[in-house]
């Protein structure tokens, strides 16, 4: 699999998770990548979007190409296999969870996500780094505020 | 009140391993038993007696909507080189039907042009002659246990309804881009052989594309046979309909 796809096995059967840009698109018109992802929104309706758009398997030629079918009958093919996902070795909301997860690691993977650095040798502290120092915190005053205001009222300061 | 009859829609004819789709009537099949005379001058009552004798062959009409699929064009072909196959009608194969096909040799004794009418479909007409005793099967084949479609690809298509071991026919809508698709079949019961369009094909595997026609919306019958020796085959016939109109 390509190093921008995530793995991800659904039936006995390994797939790939990656998203286009119009994979994102054709998501997004049922619900907004970023609203999908809290915990209110991780419905199976909004999981058979991402699924149906991101799934790809590899053709003969090597050719990362969609699992299912875009067209509108592809989206009972793509709940069905939400479903199964679910259902194979998790325990209740679990499957979902892990499904999410492989979504977030998929995108962020795809470039659309970022992801912080991890952290070389764990528990090191961290490096001195500018947004690191301690600095004191500063009270906003009414004439920072008021400044704050006008930058944003008219931000070339004519 | 209800009765226990059945419906004739759905019976399927096959040669060897060739499903004919498209049928829209098949005869049925008449022996008859001759009766070699047995009175004599001294019968009592004058009553006429006989004892069976041979048994008269009967013959079986198939008549069918014209498509030019290539099962259709070698009909001739058999015709012409007066080939003698196994021929079998099976009953309705449907959860309300029963497992039954009948099985006998013959030959293809009459064969007609297609018919064009300019208020009808284009239909053909064949006759097929028994030449060997009619075998009456009751055992049907364990089949499939899963079918899947792809486009030419490996792009998954959707089965509708999802597939069921009791369901006989499935519709399948194709997208625009696609061109052609592919069948996957799951069986393995000992000694069962199975074919799609009639071409064998092993389980787990996909078959060659299956060229879709090219106009949105057209459509194609995609058959599914499993046939076993002594065995009712079980036929499903999946409906591709290019593009989702």
């Amino acid at each position: 699999m390509p190093e921008e796809s995530f793995p991800i096995h659904i039936g006995g059967k390994k797939y790939a998770l990656l998203f286009e840009p119009e994979d994102v698109e054709r998501i997004e018109e049922t619900i907004s990548l970023f609203e999908a992802f809290h915990p209110h929104h991780r419905t199976f309706n909004n999981a058979t979007a991402i699924l149906w758009r991101g799934l790809r398997n590899v053709d003969n030629d090597g050719k990362m190409v969609h699992a299912i079918q875009q067209g509108p009958p592809g989206r009972e093919k793509a709940y069905q296999m939400v479903r199964q996902f679910c259902r194979e070795g998790f325990v209740g909301p679990a499957g979902m969870m892990a499904l999410y997860e492989s979504f977030r690691r998929a995108l962020v993977l795809s470039e659309w996500f970022g992801e912080p650095e991890k952290d070389p040798m764990p528990g090191k502290p961290p490096e001195a780094h500018e947004k690191n120092l301690e600095r004191p915190i500063e009270k906003p005053t009414k004439r920072s505020l008021s400044g704050f205001v006008a930058s944003i009222l008219n931000p070339s300061g004519d | 009140m209800t009765n226990q009859s059945i419906s004739g829609l759905g019976v399927n004819i096959i040669s060897g391993t060739t499903v004919y789709g498209e049928v829209m009537n098949a005869s049925e099949v008449v022996n008859t038993l001759n009766k070699v005379d047995t009175s004599t001058h001294n019968s009592v009552g004058k009553v006429k007696t006989s004892r069976p004798g041979m048994i008269d062959t009967g013959e079986l009409t198939v008549d069918l909507n014209y498509c030019g699929a290539a099962e259709q064009d070698a009909l001739r072909t058999m015709w012409d080189a007066q080939t003698v196959s196994t021929w079998m009608i099976v009953a309705p194969t449907s959860a309300s039907g029963v497992a039954r096909a009948w099985s006998f040799s013959g030959y293809i004794s009459s064969i007609g042009t297609p018919k064009f009418e300019k208020e009808g479909n284009a239909t053909m007409s064949f006759k097929v002659a028994q030449s060997g005793p009619i075998t009456v099967l009751s055992t049907a084949v364990a089949g499939v246990t899963d079918i899947d479609m792809t486009d030419e690809g490996v792009t998954a298509l959707t089965l509708s309804p999802t597939f069921d071991a009791a369901k006989y026919g499935y519709k399948v809508t194709t997208d625009l881009a696609d061109t052609g698709v592919k069948v996957t079949l799951t069986y393995a019961t000992a000694g069962e052989a199975a074919y799609v369009n009639n071409t064998s094909l092993a389980t787990a595997t996909p078959s060659s594309a299956i060229t879709l026609g090219t106009a949105s919306g057209s459509v194609i019958m995609v058959s599914v046979a499993v046939y076993k020796t002594n065995c009712v085959p079980k036929v499903t016939w999946i409906e591709v309909t290019h593009g989702y109109v």
